[in-house]
């Protein structure tokens, strides 16, 4: 005779260790959970809400500078390393949080002309700065190993690219992007927008794309390869962007603008994601 | 004349060159005045003058000078100043001459040859390098294309991407910064020491290293050939011995005991003949394990096993023989070793042995069939007929006995003896029965009855145990349990039994079945033996074949049984949800009536139909009434345009078109667009979508985790990015993309051609210092 039983397989319902969590059976039949749609835009608008609740985006403020900060670096091996300049010719190193202390310079170097921009080579002991004209400069050498120009206004920042280490990017007061190649020691590209474009970025998970932080209160995401036209205008700020830096995932990048904000933009929308500003 | 002709041409001349400044031209006017001898001489100085001033006119006054004047021999006339001085012009005069042949043809080389192109504008020149660098730059970096396509199309991306490779150092550079800190770890060093094992570099021991010297390459190869060929032969020797192992024949192992024994012995008579002294303590090794045996009750007949085995004795012929064997083993090794020539002892011994194995013994070899039938027949053919007849007719009466007294524990004891010897008893009946088939002309007949008396015995007891069942009501189980017992007792009538087992597990449920079943049984007592020789022995046998009707009947009946059992279930399971369904109408009937109770007040309906219409109201476009109260005639408070004027005033709306729950009772659609809804609305199809259809279907799944399982849940809501805390994700590399890295670097070429950079600097510093 077959006797029918109640026979459940205890891999259903035992926990292997304490530390799992207890399997709680669920029924999905979707006649049992109505109104998803509503339910589910609720439930994300309060995970939203609460998010912006609890956000803390202010970690710390690094003090010590006695005069405007006029720049700031972070350490590419470092986490917690930050440095700055400050108008009154101080340069500081600050280990955030926690304060920093003064740093004298090793070495010093005279020029003939006035510098605008500095940028330290990726891998190599090169730097270049530019002034009037693009110099290269090796780390031991008190004159630069190679400069170049197009065209006599100023240039205003430079910087290289982080992949394709040879390639470099600045950005002249006439309203030009400019790009050169310091392996054939020759400017490639120009392009020229309405105005002026402050610095640029380059994006560090993808080679060619670069965005400028532009006086007409926009960024351009550029194409190395396709200057005609850019690959996404960014725009909310409604002052001149002053500077930009990208993310190292390379899927955002943040911008600061002369409005006393500092918006976060993904690299592929128009919009910011999300803006944070002083009083 | 002249003078004013001049001034004419003079004239048209700085009109002609505005450019040309003319300081003379005060004077020019001066000269007018004056008188006409001066105004010549004038006149040829301010001709002088305006040729010194364009070096055009100057030709052309040369030409106007007489010619006969200027020839002379060293001086070549500038006569058709404007056509070029060909080559071949001077040398036409000399064509005759040979001697000028050469000078002529290399002239005529550098004719042929194209004078070098201007170099192009300095600006022009850079253009075409940046062009040419922009090209190879742009070429280098659309190998980046791929992954960056890869990178924005996938799923998820877990950074840092390069996986951190764990720093591998050899274990010597480890250790050697390392030193023992804990007792444990001093304590091993120590030992480490001891046995000059190398700590710091833990390569060879000194004892290694020293026999690595001692042994050569050729020899280690050999070395490592004669190893291989051990481990070989070892493993061949040991699957040969496991396979001997396995054999179960007991003769196959006395064979095998008895050659060692042999062997041994040889080896020992040759020892004895080359090495005596060696084959002395050969000896001693044997005396002694013969005293070892002596002291040991190992073989005798005192053990467990030995004493059970002589209960049984007297009637199983094997145990008999075990126990002779043990007995001779006991006597074999206690026995004194004696040289090899005296065998005959040895013989004596085992008639010895022979003779010490008990009489009861003997007399239960006598009474059994023998260990050799043939012997035994050739003796008294006629007995053994006698005892095949006897056998089946011994055996029911002790079955009987037993199924009398079937009772308690006992019973259950009983029916295994029976059934072992059941067991015993056909196998040597089958036995018996091929040693007959040459004497079946003679006892065919009797051996035929005994089979059938045989089945019929074996049904009886089947019959019987059912009996037993109905009575003890026993679960079903444990009666399923028997049947095959009773199935491997009957290898016979398979076909028969085999419905009979098929159909009981069913069927004996309730008395009256079992009763039945026992009818049938007995009905099939009596049948039986004849489909049992059919089927066993005799199918050949064509007269049997009034049993087959006989079996379909049976069948037949069975069917009619399980139809009628089958049926039983059904009804049933009929019965039972009509009641259901009744309750459940009373419960239905329960709840509306509560429902109502609770909501009496209300009347949803109507509301309903009410919102309704005037949301119907609300959509129908409105009139535009444009009378204006007081044009035309009287206005005040409580008087109203006159109904021919609004008339004449009231613009008609047109009728919209038909609402879309218009035959939709039930329903109220908004046809209005909501501004609300329209804020959390895309304009535009998000990317990856190519159909709207698409984007619609996934927005409406829902991804929660009430509506998904774990599984899917997490697989839907996995985030884009994913980013290990306290990590540094560096820019990414090609080399780790797996690409070739370039392995150049990036100042090389700046620094391969310094002279021309230098050059390059040089000029820009210069142009510096300029601004």
């Amino acid at each position: 005779m077959k006797v029918k039983m109640l026979s459940r397989n205890p891999d259903n319902y035992v926990r292997e260790t304490k530390l799992d969590l207890q399997r709680v059976p669920r029924n999905y039949d979707p006649t049992l959970h109505p109104f998803e749609v509503p339910r589910e835009y609720v439930r994300a608008l309060n995970a939203t809400k609460l998010e912006r609740v609890f956000a803390k985006p202010f970690l710390a403020s690094l003090d010590g500078h006695r005069d405007g900060v006029n720049c700031l670096a972070k350490h590419p091996k470092s986490l917690a390393t930050v440095l700055s300049g400050a108008c009154d010719g101080e340069q500081w190193k600050m280990d955030a949080p926690a304060y920093g202390e003064e740093e004298e310079p090793l070495h010093t170097i005279l020029g003939k002309t006035v510098y605008t921009g500095i940028d330290h080579h990726w891998k190599e002991a090169v730097f270049a700065t530019c002034g009037q004209q693009v110099d290269i400069w090796d780390e031991q050498r008190t004159s630069p190993i190679c400069s170049m120009t197009w065209g006599f206004d100023s240039i205003s920042s430079v910087k290289f690219n982080p992949i394709e280490t040879f390639l470099l990017g600045s950005c002249a007061s006439d309203r030009n992007i400019v790009l050169y190649d310091m392996r054939q020691s020759t400017p490639l590209k120009k392009v020229i927008l309405d105005m002026r474009t402050n610095t640029i970025c380059w994006n560090p998970m993808e080679a060619f794309i670069f965005t400028a932080a532009n006086e007409d209160y926009n960024l351009y995401t550029f194409d190395m390869c396709a200057l005609d036209t850019p690959v996404m205008v960014h725009m909310d700020h409604v002052s001149a962007v002053l500077d930009v830096d990208y993310s190292p995932t390379g899927k955002e990048f943040v911008s600061a603008s002369f409005d006393k904000s500092i918006r976060i933009f993904p690299v592929d929308k128009s919009r910011s994601r999300e803006v944070y500003h002083t009083k | 004349m002249s003078a004013n002709r001049a001034a004419e041409s003079l004239l048209a001349l700085s009109q002609h060159e505005e450019l040309v400044d003319l300081p003379e031209d005060y004077p020019l006017s001066a000269s007018e005045d004056e008188g006409d001898s001066d105004g010549e001489r004038k006149h040829q100085k301010l001709l002088e003058t305006i040729s010194s001033l364009g070096g055009k006119n100057r030709r052309k006054l040369a030409e106007r000078s007489e010619a006969s004047l200027k020839v002379s021999e060293f001086n070549v006339s500038s006569e058709g100043s404007g056509e070029k001085l060909v080559l071949a012009d001077l040398l036409e005069p000399v064509k005759t001459s040979s001697s000028l042949a050469t000078v002529k043809k290399q002239l005529n080389r550098v004719k042929s040859k194209k004078t070098v192109e201007l170099p192009l504008n300095k600006e022009e020149v850079e253009r075409i390098h940046r062009e040419v660098a922009f090209n190879k730059t742009s070429q280098v970096l659309s190998k980046w294309d791929p992954i960056v396509l890869k990178n924005r199309q996938a799923e998820q991306l877990v950074f840092p991407m390069e996986k951190e490779q764990p720093a591998f150092a050899p274990i010597e550079h480890v250790l050697s910064g390392w030193k023992a800190r804990t007792p444990l770890e001093q304590e091993i060093f120590n030992l480490l020491h001891k046995n000059k094992q190398p700590v710091t570099d833990p390569l060879l021991t000194p004892v290694e290293k020293a026999s690595l010297r001692a042994m050569s390459l050729e020899e280690a190869k050999m070395r490592r050939a004669e190893l291989q060929r051990a481990r070989a032969l070892q493993s061949y020797y040991e699957a040969r011995a496991r396979r001997e192992k396995k054999i179960k024949s007991k003769k196959y192992h006395r064979v095998m005991k008895k050659a060692k024994a042999k062997e041994a012995l040889k080896e020992f008579e040759q020892l004895q003949k080359i090495n005596p002294t060696a084959a002395l303590e050969e000896l001693e090794k044997i005396e002694k394990a013969r005293m070892l045996e002596r002291m040991s009750l190992k073989h005798q007949n005192s053990g467990k096993w030995a004493k059970s085995k002589a209960i049984m004795a007297k009637y199983d012929r094997e145990a008999r023989q075990a126990m002779q064997e043990q007995l001779a083993k006991n006597k074999e090794l206690t026995q004194k070793l004696q040289v090899a020539s005296e065998s005959e002892e040895e013989e004596g011994g085992t008639e010895v042995e022979e003779l010490l194995v008990p009489d009861a013994m003997h007399e239960a070899q006598m009474n059994a069939d023998g260990p050799n039938p043939w012997m035994l027949r050739s003796c008294t053919s006629d007995a053994q007929e006698a005892e095949i007849q006897e056998d089946p007719e011994q055996l029911p009466e002790p079955l009987a006995h037993n199924v009398s007294e079937s009772e308690g524990d006992e019973r259950l004891v009983a029916e295994e003896e029976i059934l072992l010897k059941e067991f015993e008893e056909k196998r040597s009946l089958r036995k018996r029965s091929e040693l007959n088939q040459d004497a079946e002309s003679v006892g065919s007949q009797e051996t035929k009855d005994s089979i059938s008396r045989e089945v019929l015995f074996e049904l009886r007891t089947l019959s019987q145990k059912l009996k037993e069942n109905h009575q003890s009501r026993k679960q079903k189980a444990s009666s399923v349990g028997t049947v095959p017992q009773v199935q491997r007792e009957v290898p016979a009538p398979e076909e028969e039994e085999e419905a009979l087992l098929l159909q009981r597990p069913e069927r004996v449920q309730t008395l009256e079945e079992l009763e039945e079943l026992e009818k049938e049984g007995c009905l099939q007592n009596k049948e039986l033996p004849r489909p049992v020789l059919e089927g066993h022995r005799l199918k050949k046998n064509p007269n049997n074949q009034t049993d087959s009707p006989k079996k379909k009947k049976k069948e037949q009946m069975i069917d009619l049984q399980n139809l009628l059992t089958t049926k039983s279930p059904s009804v049933k399971s009929l019965a039972v949800p009509t009641t259901i369904e009744e309750l459940e109408g009373e419960a239905e009937r329960d709840q509306k009536q509560m429902i109502k109770e609770a909501f009496a007040g209300d009347d949803v309906i109507r509301d309903f139909l009410k919102e309704k219409r005037e949301a119907v109201e609300a959509s129908k476009p409105q009139d535009v009434d444009l009378t204006l109260p007081g044009w035309g005639e009287w206005g005040g408070v409580g008087l109203r345009p006159s109904a021919k004027k609004r008339r004449r005033f009231l613009i008609k709306a047109p009728e919209g078109p038909p609402r879309k729950d218009k035959n939709l009772p039930n329903v109220i659609i908004n046809e209005k667009r909501n501004i609300y809804a329209a804020a959390h609305q895309v304009r535009v199809l998000p990317y990856p979508f190519t159909h709207h259809r698409q984007f619609e279907r996934t927005i409406q799944t829902p991804i929660g985790s009430t509506w998904n399982t774990q599984r899917a849940f997490q697989k839907l809501t996995t985030p884009k990015i994913v980013t290990k805390a306290g990590h540094i994700i560096k820019p990414i590399k090609a080399e780790n993309v797996g690409y070739r890295s370039s392995s150049r670097s990036d100042l090389s070429v700046l620094q391969r051609n310094p002279k021309r950079l230098s050059a390059h600097h040089k000029k820009q510093l210069k142009k510096n210092s300029i601004d």
